[in-house]
């Protein structure tokens, strides 16, 4: 109820909002093909590296596989860089704004940095947890070797923010109106 | 020709109900695909807790929870993301319908059509 009660105003600020633009309004980045392109094309080498070392890998054997999690990290780098070059529309801008006003929302889409725009443009959050997975496990397989529970834990991660990047990213493709 | 005020509504409805529609189906496949994925990075992670390869690893059983607790509000930001494009997806299928019945009503006037103004801070 008090979650209810709370967010009375927070949906009215967004409809006033709404109704003074009273035109087409456009509330999230533009699709970008590159991105899709180039985010399946990153998560298919991924996917040949995570199966390559799926029952496991020594520490020795690292250096057969080095250059692969390096240029993963620097692909993934890369799009997340082009993902958060995009320009925000300014009204999504004002909106997330306003939002960050409420505490519960300030918590969930303000950055440490006070940036509030996480939740407009909200696919870079899970290319960075791909990048820092990857750092990690590379880490690990460089200090100590990869066991298989390891493995297939540090895989799922992967999958579950390649699948949120991968979502928000076709949805922002629109149909013609 | 005078602008039929049932058709438009009709056309309103309809143009509404497509985007939502839509976007639901979006939403919801996200959300199940979510759910059942982190449910089981919770489950990998307790298994290897307690009888697997972090039973003596503190510091990578620490990186896998705060993971855990990035990619859930990850998770919930994606749902705000979609939330937003379903409204921009109303708010731009009610306003088309709108102008569409305008423009429909000039153009039978010969006159000719308005265009969708954009908004002004969009």
């Amino acid at each position: 109820m008090m979650l209810k009660i709370r967010s009375v105003p927070i949906i009215l600020s967004a409809l006033v909002m709404l109704a003074l633009s009273a035109c087409s309004v456009s509330l999230a980045p533009p699709f970008d093909q590159s991105l899709v392109t180039g985010l399946n094309s990153a998560n298919t080498k991924a996917l040949t590296l995570f199966s390559a070392v799926s029952t496991g890998s020594t520490a020795e054997k690292f250096p057969q596989y080095s250059s692969q999690y390096d240029g993963l990290i620097g692909q993934f780098g890369a799009l997340r860089q082009q993902a958060l070059a995009r320009p925000i529309p300014p009204l999504a801008k004002k909106l997330a704004g306003q939002l960050v006003k409420y505490k519960v929302l300030k918590e969930a889409c303000g950055d440490a940095g006070g940036n509030p725009s996480s939740c407009v443009n909200s696919s870079p959050n899970g290319m960075l947890v791909i990048i820092n997975n990857l750092t990690k496990m590379r880490d690990v397989h460089k200090a100590s070797g990869l066991k298989k529970d390891i493995v297939a834990i540090f895989k799922n991660a992967h999958d579950i923010s390649m699948s949120q990047a991968l979502t928000i990213e076709t949805a922002l493709k629109r149909n013609p109106s | 020709m005078s602008l039929n005020i049932s058709n438009t509504v009709d056309n309103i409805i309809n143009a509404l109900k497509g985007s939502l529609e839509e976007s639901w189906s979006t939403v919801s496949v996200f959300a199940e695909d979510q759910a059942k994925k982190l449910a089981n990075q919770a489950a990998m992670i307790a298994q290897a807790r307690t009888l697997g390869s972090l039973k003596d690893d503190d510091v990578l059983f620490d990186f896998f929870i705060d993971q855990l607790k990035e990619m859930t509000a990850n998770f919930a930001k994606g749902i705000a993301n979609l939330t937003l494009l379903t409204i921009e997806k109303a708010w731009n299928a009610i306003v088309g319908a709108v102008w569409g019945a305008i423009n429909g009503t000039l153009s039978s006037a010969v006159l000719g059509p308005l265009p969708i103004p954009p908004a002004s801070g969009s």
